[in-house]
């Protein structure tokens, strides 16, 4: 008998009088107010943020919120900001010491400030994570209520890797005291779009 | 060798200053989760909702596992099942060895703790990096978590300030957190970049979909698994859920019931390893199936690790981690360890004055102080309870069995109270009274309602 067989014959003679059924549940996502509660939920966790309307201002906000950054990973093409050429690295820790990365978020959660990164569609799934300063473009239009309709939204998704990431890095494990800037990055900009990503439509796009 | 509670605990309770400190800054946690659970809604009905997708899936243990299985590998993820801790050390140790592996990090997992694993690899000459600030923090004074969130909860800046010092050659006497923090971060930055493999402890694993969810605040488990070509990551068999939907419930409550934020920084979902990577999940048992057969304990499996049961408990708050001598202290180990060895942790659910309020903080309604209640009634059925306890729980059921000798023997512990000595009152005899001074006697007022209780 094999490990798997061993066990599973186990939970089986375990669970002869169990049986609980599961509840089916339907949530009323939230829908009011969603872009002011994201920001707070943004202040909350040390993240700071800015709204722009078009792209050509973003590379503005981005070198004077961010200067002298050497090295830097830009995933955006509209954004006119050059940075490491990545077909030339084959190892994620030749970006090493990496300043800056930018990335795109698919989209926001207000109750808590999450952004959903479909991280393994990145050109390396290091990128949000080795920087010392990450900056994440959404859309402001297309911010959830809760994690109840964040997993609906991602639902049915064939991503390889997914993150929700919540702010910069932190820790609290020395005496409690919170550190901003833990393994991860240390600052984190979010630059939140007042127009639409998705301009022909008003339905709910999945990103 | 038994637990001894009461013994381990005195020396921390002892060093009066450092009890308090600890004590406190637990309880700024528990204040911190009642302000981020008191911002939903309705909180009650989430924590309905865990329990009942818990307690279905254990009770369906077998199928889920099975679909998890199913659809991780249609991912190309390879799975491994272990039936103890050993056996899951021995797969660790054999998918390093295949790839030739010299050094690994890890990021938190209670489960490796439990297995032990670092030991294990390091005999291997595999050097073993835990990235959590908190573990290495342990790891580098050589000892074990305190607490399941906040593994370092026990140690001061200034020791970690000496520990650096000595270790990394840091500023001696620097103790400011952001400092000592940033110090830890440049050294750990060397050792993802030089390790060739990464394990995570694994929160969720989803049956629908065959993916892993690990949160961290951090970043170091992405870092690690992200930088190293194998990512490995080992689970309790408890921690499968049905669909990717329940995550909605489980990720509103995991932080909110830690540490008090609405979310970790980082809620990973790995699903498929990268494109020259590997992917390896190990389900471990290690005692679970056989707490499963257990009528009524069985839903102590429905913990999600979130500690916060440990935060606002009145005794762990003031005895600290290491008092319970295993992995997971605090109220929920004192429920899961009897399932372990008996005899050997008998003592624990003691450990407790059945206040009731890790039931009431537990997200997923685990009846924790009923279970510590009722371990006690087994522990005695057992005859593993130690003699002090015992005799002396002997004797208290003698009397109070008969009111006419109750009343008796109370007559007469009210004067001799009064009149003898304390150096015979504080006898060794007297547990109750080693850190406590007995009631005052006063003259009662009620005594005629006393009276009539025996002629109801």
């Amino acid at each position: 008998m094999t490990s798997k067989e061993k066990i599973l014959e186990n939970i089986k003679l375990s669970t002869v009088n169990k049986n609980v059924i599961l509840d089916d549940v339907e949530y009323l996502y939230d829908k009011k107010d969603l872009s002011v509660k994201f920001k707070n939920a943004l202040k909350s966790v040390s993240a700071e943020f800015l709204i722009f309307s078009n792209y050509d201002e973003t590379v503005e906000i981005i070198n004077s919120y961010f200067p002298n950054q050497k090295r830097c990973i830009n995933t955006i093409k509209e954004i006119n900001i050059s940075g490491l050429d990545l077909s030339k690295i084959n190892n994620p820790t030749d970006f090493h010491p990496l300043d800056l990365s930018i990335i795109k978020g698919d989209f926001a959660v207000a109750e808590n400030g999450a952004i959903w990164i479909n991280t393994g569609d990145l050109p390396d799934r290091t990128i949000p994570f080795l920087c010392e300063n990450l900056i994440i473009i959404i859309d402001g239009h297309n911010i959830v209520g809760d994690m109840h309709e964040a997993y609906h939204k991602t639902d049915g998704i064939d991503y390889s890797y997914g993150t929700f990431i919540t702010g910069p890095s932190k820790t609290a494990d020395i005496e409690q005291t919170l550190v901003v800037g833990a393994q991860g990055p240390r600052k984190m900009l979010v630059l939140i779009s007042e127009n639409s990503f998705y301009k022909n439509t008003n339905t709910k796009q999945i990103p | 060798m038994e637990v001894d509670f009461k013994n381990k605990s005195r020396d921390f309770v002892s060093d009066v200053q450092r009890s308090k400190w600890h004590d406190t800054a637990l309880w700024f946690v528990r204040s911190k989760r009642d302000v981020a659970v008191m911002n939903v809604d309705n909180w009650e009905e989430l924590r309905n909702q865990a329990s009942n997708i818990k307690e279905h899936c254990i009770s369906n243990l077998d199928k889920y596992l099975i679909e998890f299985e199913a659809n991780a590998k249609k991912n190309g993820v390879y799975i491994h099942w272990a039936i103890d801790g050993d056996e899951h050390n021995e797969i660790v140790g054999k998918i390093l060895k295949s790839h030739n592996i010299k050094k690994l990090v890890k990021s938190k997992s209670m489960l490796t703790e439990e297995c032990e694993l670092n030991p294990y690899l390091e005999k291997q000459g595999i050097e073993v990096i835990d990235t959590d600030l908190g573990e290495r923090i342990i790891q580098m004074r050589n000892e074990t978590p305190s607490h399941i969130v906040l593994p370092a909860i026990h140690i001061k800046k200034e020791e970690v300030s000496e520990l650096f010092a000595e270790k990394w050659n840091t500023e001696k006497g620097n103790n400011d957190p952001e400092y000592l923090t940033y110090q830890a971060r440049m050294s750990l930055r060397k050792d993802f970049l030089s390790a060739d493999a990464a394990l995570t402890g694994v929160n969720f694993a989803i049956a629908e979909t065959g993916e892993v969810v690990v949160c961290t605040n951090e970043g170091n488990a992405d870092l690690g698994v992200n930088i190293t070509n194998l990512q490995i990551h080992s689970m309790g068999l408890e921690k499968v859920i049905p669909k990717r939907k329940h995550l909605g419930v489980f990720t509103r409550m995991l932080a909110r019931s830690a540490t008090g934020q609405a979310i970790t920084v980082y809620t990973s979902h790995f699903k498929k390893p990268k494109l020259q990577g590997e992917m390896h999940v190990i389900i471990v048992d290690n005692g679970r199936s056989e707490r499963l057969k257990k009528d009524y304990f069985w839903t102590s499996l429905k913990c999600i690790r979130c500690g916060a049961c440990m935060n606002t408990c009145p005794i762990y708050r003031r005895s600290g981690g290491h008092s319970y001598g295993y992995t997971i202290p605090g109220p929920i180990g004192a429920i899961l360890t009897p399932n372990i060895d008996l005899k050997k942790y008998s003592d624990l659910p003691f450990a407790s004055t059945l206040c009731g309020s890790c039931s009431d903080v537990c997200p997923v309604k685990i009846d924790i102080h009923n279970q510590l209640y009722k371990w006690r009634q087994e522990i005695g059925k057992n005859n593993v309870l130690p003699k002090t306890k015992s005799v002396a729980m002997g004797i208290a059921g003698k009397i109070l069995e008969k009111p006419k000798l109750f009343k008796f023997v109370f007559k007469i512990g009210r004067i001799t109270l009064k009149i003898l000595p304390d150096f015979i009152i504080y006898n060794k005899w007297n547990n109750w009274g080693k850190a406590r001074t007995m009631p005052e006697i006063k003259k009662r007022k009620n005594d005629k309602q006393r009276k009539n209780i025996g002629k109801y």
